[in-house]
């Protein structure tokens, strides 16, 4: 399997404290990778480096074959690799669909001149996106919810919304932070399903998880860092019974 | 209701008939009023252009003052035509509005509003203190009329400036509105709720913003220019940030979160304050108050208002049905 | 050249503790509160305003007329805070429009009482000693002096006091604060009375060394808010300093350059200092 995504001694300082240090990882093509680790491991400062967010203070991340170490997150996302927040991410005073719209339109080739002017093609060309967005949100299981406002929606239904506009940027890697924080056991296993759909598709996927039902079930392949240091990786059966990986979470047995 | 929908597709052709047919029957004074309002709405309208992106900007006087300044200087003493001078006093902001903004748009929300009103003021200090070429304190005059083939003495009637600013309204008013409906305008709204989902999907927020501001700058420039022809005679103190302040208040009364807002806030306001432009005293003391009274109980603005009786009023019936049904 | 330089530095010592006394009431208001208040500038013009009225209506000696003024003020902020802001909390609005407005409606009302003239206010000082070829009149110690006395009680309230020591600890730790039992609005109450009370007072004081006059607010305004983004909004201690830098570049570009020239660079190093570094001095990074 090809790699997407690989960093190579990746190590980001914050005053004294180095909050992940000397990281190599690798993702496939194809593959769901699950990062775990307790509270202040490191994850969200990962997905913040491997995006652009922040800026690594050596080492460095490889995408797609290229050096993307220091580019800007909006480059980053051009190239493919697309990233969730933890925190849900949306337009709240537009709808649904329009949400979803606006995420397509940013990544379709429409001018700046020919939107402002209203042209005809540009009409057509939003009739298009358009489509593409309701067909989007029929596949994320929100067919009847097109013109609800994003702020009035349910945390499940948002965070689902939230995916799917940035499936609408077409990723190659997509990146999910806690995509199922703070939602019922239901919410969680519609989620997973939807997501699954998602991986269907074609679309790479690197979770960021403390759920560990969905950890287990849902991954190929799972990461666990600790203080900034990779310290175990393998497939949900192995990684089970690690007795590092326990021993992280639980403290060591006295 | 067949009413509320025919009202609001015709009201916008209406009011423009209306505005059309103004010199017909209203006096000079009305007219230089009305001349003065256009203006100002152009200003604001332009201002509230770049809180569509979340830049709350004291700075916009120095691209109103910069198109003034250059289209007069351009008529005085370059002797070039006022319909040339006045479209390159524009471009004469719109480029310092792009290296302003690509050195300074990087900063965030309450420090960028700084920054700017640091600029503004750069560029008052640099009126009054250069004789030459801005007249310093004392500033131009003697801005040369324009020219119009046919009838060179139309240029100095009121129902020309009135024609010529209303125009230029009409069409400013026109391209903010398409520009904030289309993709550009939505993905500025995105960048102001959230920029860093913006940047995960690719958008390259720096870039939008100094679009953003070059086409407000713009704008406003030619309106700062026109301004400079009519009344012939400028001074720094006039682009002082006091100006912007102005701009703010008519903005909040009016409704700055809607299209609408500035039209309204400048219409209600110069109304309202009309005949005391004179006593700085008592027009200060208006609009202080009626914005503290919008801010605090209107706050989302005038055009809020039809929302909110409507609110009033459904709360009303619905009391009323709670007090008829435990009666 | 020595007497010049002398004087710049006088000069630069008033305007320094000047701009100290109307900063930080204003930082106060934004680090604790994240209330940005626009009128600041008019309250030390009605300061001054309320001076001349005092020392030169009624014949009040001139820093017997600062303390009642202080009393004033002091008394007055936290009316405002409960009229005015205490709303601006509840329904979420912005504290700098509101604040605007106050702006307009106090100048209008000084202008429909004082007028457009400018008045000159005596302190009643005459006199002056020679120190090192530069001469310090009596009036100007007294104000350095005034404005110095101010300061060190401010000091000591926020650093010697419980209430002092709460008010730092807001800005630092706002829920931490909360948790104390110190409530949002007492908080707001005392920044507003400070606030007031220094500003109040700084146009007390310095009014016998310009005219009086409704225009001045204008200054007061934006030089404030400019020093407390060079010192980092919120920050006190970057405030203080950088009134410091204010008022020291002001009087010596005054001096050696020449005043109109003196703001067109300081408004120029002002900006390009905030483009380069937005969050001050001594500020929080997240200006980026």
């Amino acid at each position: 399997m090809p790699v997407l995504l690989e960093t190579k001694k990746l190590t980001k300082h914050f005053g004294g404290l180095a909050a992940i240090q000397d990281l190599d990882l690798v993702v496939n093509k194809g593959e769901v990778v699950s990062l775990i680790g307790p509270n202040g491991a490191g994850k969200s400062t990962f997905f913040s480096l491997v995006t652009g967010f922040l800026h690594p203070s050596k080492g460095f991340v490889m995408f797609n074959g290229e050096n993307i170490s220091g580019l800007p997150p909006h480059k980053i996302a051009k190239k493919g690799m697309v990233r969730s927040f933890q925190l849900v991410s949306l337009i709240t005073k537009c709808s649904a669909l329009e949400n979803v719209s606006l995420a397509f339109h940013l990544n379709t080739g429409i001018g700046f001149w020919e939107t402002w002017l209203h042209t005809p093609s540009s009409k057509k060309k939003e009739m298009d996106i358009l489509r593409e967005a309701v067909e989007l949100l029929d596949f994320v299981g929100m067919a009847g919810m097109q013109n609800e406002l994003a702020g009035n929606l349910s945390l499940g239904y948002q965070k689902m919304l939230s995916i799917a506009m940035h499936l609408a940027a077409s990723p190659k890697l997509l990146l999910l932070d806690e995509p199922t924080a703070g939602m019922s056991a239901r919410e969680t296993d519609t989620t997973i399903r939807q997501l699954g759909k998602v991986r269907d598709r074609g679309v790479t996927m690197m979770v960021v998880e403390h759920d560990m039902r969905v950890v287990m079930s849902f991954s190929d392949r799972i990461i666990v860092l600790n203080y900034g240091h990779k310290i175990a990786e393998g497939s949900p059966y192995e990684i089970q019974n690690n007795k590092q990986v326990i021993e992280a979470y639980l403290g060591t047995e006295q | 209701m067949k009413i509320a929908s025919l009202v609001k597709q015709t009201w916008i052709p209406i009011i423009i008939l209306v505005l059309i047919s103004l010199p017909f029957w209203a006096g000079d004074y009305i007219l230089h009023v009305s001349i003065i309002t256009f203006i100002t709405i152009i200003y604001c309208s332009t201002w509230r252009q770049n809180l569509i992106s979340g830049d709350f900007s004291f700075g916009h006087n120095a691209w109103i003052g910069i198109g003034a300044y250059a289209a007069a200087l351009l008529g005085l003493n370059l002797g070039l035509s006022f319909w040339v001078s006045l479209p390159l006093g524009g471009i004469a902001a719109l480029i310092v509005a792009v290296i302003f903004g690509y050195a300074t748009l990087r900063v965030r929300g309450m420090y960028w509003s700084v920054l700017s009103w640091a600029f503004g003021e750069v560029m008052v200090a640099i009126y009054t203190r250069f004789m030459v070429p801005f007249g310093g304190a004392g500033g131009l005059s003697s801005i040369p009329r324009p020219t119009v083939p046919f009838f060179p003495e139309f240029v100095d009637s009121k129902i020309f400036w009135y024609f010529l600013v209303l125009v230029l309204m009409l069409v400013i008013l026109l391209a903010l509105y398409a520009l904030e409906k289309s993709r550009f305008g939505r993905t500025l709204t995105l960048i102001a709720e959230n920029d860093s989902l913006a940047r995960s999907l690719g958008v390259n927020v720096l870039n939008y913003k100094v679009v953003n501001l070059a086409i407000s700058s713009f704008f406003a420039a030619i309106a700062g220019g026109i301004f400079a022809y009519y009344v012939t005679a400028i001074s720094p103190l006039v682009f002082n940030v006091l100006l912007v302040f102005l701009i703010v208040i008519y903005a909040a009364v009016g409704g700055r979160n809607h299209f609408m807002g500035p039209i309204i806030g400048v219409t209600v306001l110069m109304v309202l304050t009309q005949g005391l432009l004179e006593t700085g005293a008592i027009r200060s003391m208006l609009l202080g108050g009626i914005l503290i009274v919008c801010q605090l109980f209107l706050p989302e603005g005038l055009v809020s208002l039809p929302k909110t009786i409507k609110g009033w009023f459904d709360k009303r019936k619905s009391k009323g049905v709670a007090d008829a049904s435990s009666a | 050249m020595e007497t010049l330089l002398l004087q710049s530095i006088v000069n630069g010592v008033t305007l320094s503790l000047f701009y100290m006394l109307v900063s930080v009431g204003l930082a106060l208001l934004y680090g604790m509160s994240n209330i940005v208040y626009m009128a600041h500038g008019v309250t030390y013009m009605l300061g001054g305003l309320l001076a001349y009225y005092l020392i030169m209506e009624a014949g009040i000696p001139w820093l017997l007329a600062v303390l009642i003024i202080i009393l004033i003020f002091g008394l007055f902020g936290p009316l405002v805070e409960r009229v005015f802001f205490r709303r601006v909390r509840a329904i979420g609005t912005s504290s700098m429009v509101v604040s605007l407005g106050l702006l307009f409606l106090l100048e209008g009302i000084a202008l429909f009482t004082f007028g457009l003239r400018t008045r000159p206010v005596s302190s009643g000082f005459s006199g002056s000693i020679s120190v090192f070829n530069a001469t310090l009149t009596f009036e100007r110690m007294y104000m350095i002096l005034g404005a110095g006395v101010l300061l060190a009680v401010l000091q000591w309230f926020l650093v010697g006091t419980k209430y002092g020591k709460a008010m730092r600890a807001t800005v630092q730790n706002k829920t931490g604060a909360l948790l104390q039992g110190i409530s949002d609005d007492r908080i707001a109450g005392m920044a507003f009375c400070i606030g007031m009370a220094l500003a109040g007072a700084a146009g007390a004081l310095v009014a016998p060394l310009y005219n009086v006059q409704v225009s001045m607010y204008y200054e007061a305004t934006i030089w404030p808010f400019l020093i407390m983004a060079v010192g980092g909004l919120g920050s006190i201690p970057g405030c203080i300093i950088a009134a410091f830098i204010f008022g020291f570049a002001q009087a010596f570009v005054s001096t050696f350059i020449g005043p109109v020239i003196g703001n067109l660079v300081l408004y120029g190093l002002v900006t390009v200092f905030l483009a380069f570094r937005p969050q001050g001095l001594i500020g929080e990074s997240r200006a980026f």
